[in-house]
């Protein structure tokens, strides 16, 4: 008896043994010949990453050769966190809204005044400063917004593309009406409602009021709440769950069955971004990109940021090789290359040249303005704020479903909030 | 036999046991000790010094609500798919034992499902249960005139159809070792048993159920183990959703080691070990006593 209860001890304690494994990649290495390698770990597919990493190699002049590791995004944190908590890790670290949290941790070498750094403009360094202090460059500039369908829009008589939130609406109430499903979301891995929401605040009350303009770091250093600020614009923007253009049934589909749908005509409308841009122009439709609206015409926002930033790992061997690809990283050429794989995506560093494909015609000129930015960039001072963004993310299949209220979401990302931040 | 010349005989396989003994110390009581040490810390992916935090991660733990939520799903889990499983499996592998027509290729098709990765049983179950126009069992339901429901969306009945999905998988499992048992009871006893008059019922009740108490502990106990333990299955289908209604104690603990929140993620690893020490011993405890009243 004694031998089965030690096998049941065995096999319940083995339980949390197994779920602590680890999460692999894999790894690009270009031909080494002489040169030393350089390492560098990110979430983006060998294949989206061969023209960079080039241009990459052929900016480190054979001294080094980079060698590339990829991680599927929803592992990176935990590969790349185990590392740098084991002293160990690529020689560059890239991260994106984590970036700050790498700083905090002491992951990153300050760079402060290097080279490289000129022509990158402010905004670039949302998530690399940390006071005075740099310890990263961004890539390019990512942003999100609503693809509509143009042929499903004027064949059922709306010919311009809504400009606020009331007429976006009233474009999905036109396009009920004639028995069109306005929206489409895919609710169950999705975090596009999340967007169009913070997309609404952002416009509403972060950019436009006076108390928004200071919140998100009041929020992130403990002192304000979500509850009671953020209620009422989460009612107001909720009028899309009341009047059932996003609703309990998209919490059952994932996000790649929604695109589907809107590639197919099945939807009108679908929240994403540039990174959808190649799909959709090859499935052959008339589509457009309009930005996440709030209640003005005047002066619109875009949620977005630096997408991936770069800085040099503090336990790295190869400080001399790090600083070689760092310069490269930041270089108009490497860029350039970021920004060409990413189409629609914009730069922070001057010389890098960007075509806005026409699609893109009604965020343009708010890409030019630089009013891009999202409240988890924010956010990220003191909290590793993806885990927050996260909780709206489940939060908000509540609110789609009905069982969560607009009171319900905002006081659950407090809780969270207040379970995260460092300080 | 003295001390000494008993250890000399016993020497060979204490040396055969000591690889296996080294494995299992460095793979699981080590990281056990490191993984109970942390638990009081407050060791996070973001702090670069770590510190001694008493109870603090248990406290957060029980204040923490969706932690009730993983306890209750991975218990609500772990007993209704080991009772569905069983319940199928046993009748079936009754059924298979006979001499049907066809009976090999029963067993192949019932155990397939088993042998095949959980995830990627997943997400070919995320896809047929989609509430989107692609999702098959809703198109069956509208062929057959019944509206379309939202399973995995649905946080009322999404446990529900994530359980479903591993009785379909994993009965067949449970099915195989009940075969086994069964050709291990002797047809004597059944014949005896005929001759005494007894029914098919009061057979099934009274020499297989009783000649099937150890698959049976095997398949409770493995089953309600490995049931707590559910995570790739949740992963694949809901990821915890919809707004944590499906999120079970090691989705819980997986989130906050992907947060980084080391100490915390290590006191959950700690509360569940004691868990499913707790469940284990109870089933151990009670088929004790069953097996103990059977040999009386």
């Amino acid at each position: 008896m004694k031998c089965k209860k030690a096998a049941g001890m065995i096999l319940s304690a083995a339980m949390v043994a197994g779920l602590v494994g680890t999460a692999g990649g894999t790894t690009v290495m270009a031909e080494a010949g002489d040169a030393q390698t350089v390492t560098f770990t990110c979430w983006y597919d060998e294949d989206d990453m061969a023209p960079i990493l080039e241009v990459i190699n052929e900016k480190l002049g054979g001294d080094y050769v980079v060698e590339y590791t990829y991680v599927a995004r929803n592992d990176y944190n935990n590969v790349l966190g185990t590392q740098l908590a084991a002293g160990e890790g690529p020689d560059i670290i890239a991260d994106g809204t984590n970036f700050p949290a790498r700083i905090k941790a002491g992951n990153l070498k300050e760079i402060t005044g290097a080279a490289y750094l000129e022509g990158i403009n402010e905004a670039g360094f949302a998530l690399c400063k940390d006071g005075d202090k740099v310890y990263g460059v961004p890539s390019y500039g990512w942003f999100s917004g609503v693809w509509y369908n143009k042929d499903i829009f004027e064949e059922n008589g709306i010919t311009e593309a809504p400009k606020t939130f009331d007429e976006l609406v009233a474009a999905c109430d036109t396009l009920a009406e004639k028995g069109v499903q306005p929206m489409g979301f895919g609710l169950a891995d999705g975090d596009t409602a999340v967007h169009s929401l913070m997309g609404y605040l952002e416009n509403d009350f972060y950019e436009t009021s006076e108390e928004g303009k200071t919140f998100d770091e009041a929020f992130a250093k403990g002192e304000k709440k979500m509850d009671g600020t953020i209620n009422d614009y989460v009612k107001q923007w909720s009028v899309l769950i009341e009047k059932g253009y996003i609703n309990d049934t998209m919490v059952g589909i994932s996000n790649e069955q929604a695109l589907n749908d809107f590639i197919a005509g099945k939807t009108a409308i679908f929240n994403g971004g540039p990174w959808q841009y190649t799909n959709l122009k090859e499935a052959g439709f008339n589509f457009g990109m309009i930005p996440n609206l709030g209640s003005s015409a005047e002066n619109q926002y875009l949620n977005g940021g630096p997408a991936v930033s770069f800085g040099i790992n503090v336990n790295t061997k190869n400080e001399e090789g790090a600083e070689k690809l760092m310069e490269a990283l930041a270089s108009v050429e490497v860029q350039q290359a970021f920004v060409d794989a990413n189409v629609g995506g914009f730069s922070y560093k001057e010389g890098v040249t960007v075509d806005m494909p026409e699609e893109y015609e009604a965020v343009k000129e708010i890409l030019e303005n630089g009013n891009v930015a999202c409240s988890w960039d924010r956010w990220s001072v003191n909290m590793p704020s993806q885990s927050l963004f996260d909780e709206a993310v489940a939060q908000m299949q509540g609110l789609a479903a009905g069982s969560l209220t607009p009171d319900d979401f905002a006081k659950a990302l407090d809780i969270k909030a207040d379970s995260i931040r460092y300080e | 036999m003295n001390n000494k010349v008993k250890m000399k005989s016993n020497l060979p396989y204490i040396l055969m046991a000591v690889p296996a003994l080294a494995i299992f110390i460095t793979f699981f009581i080590v990281p056990l000790i490191f993984t109970f040490t942390y638990s009081f810390s407050n060791w996070t992916n973001y702090s670069p010094e770590i510190t001694f935090a008493g109870l603090g991660n248990y406290k957060k733990l029980l204040a923490d609500t969706t932690v009730s939520i993983g306890i209750k799903n991975s218990l609500v889990y772990a007993v209704v798919n080991v009772l569905l499983q069983n319940i199928i499996a046993l009748p079936v592998a009754v059924v298979l034992n006979s001499k049907l027509k066809g009976r090999n290729f029963y067993r192949a098709i019932y155990f397939c499902p088993a042998v095949l990765s959980t995830l990627v049983v997943g997400y070919l179950w995320k896809f047929l249960l989609s509430a989107s126009d692609y999702g098959f069992v809703n198109q069956v339901l509208n062929k057959l005139g019944l509206d379309a429901v939202n399973f995995l969306g649905n946080g009322k009945i999404a446990l529900g159809a994530i359980i479903l999905t591993q009785v379909w998988q994993w009965f067949g499992w449970a099915m195989v070792i009940y075969l086994g048992n069964l050709q291990s009871i002797s047809d004597d006893l059944y014949e005896a048993a005929s001759i005494d008059g007894a029914g098919t019922l009061n057979k099934f009740w009274h020499i297989t159920i009783p000649g099937l108490a150890p698959a049976i502990k095997i398949n409770l106990i493995t089953g309600m183990i490995s049931g707590l333990k559910v995570f790739d299955i949740v992963m694949s289908l809901t990821n915890g959703g919809p707004a944590h209604q499906t999120e079970t104690i090691l989705t819980l603990m997986f989130q906050k080691f992907s947060e980084g929140n080391y100490g915390y993620a290590s006191s959950f690893g700690i509360a569940f070990l004691v868990i499913s020490m707790i469940l284990a011993c109870i089933l151990l405890g009670a088929f004790g006593k069953w097996e103990r009243r059977l040999g009386q």
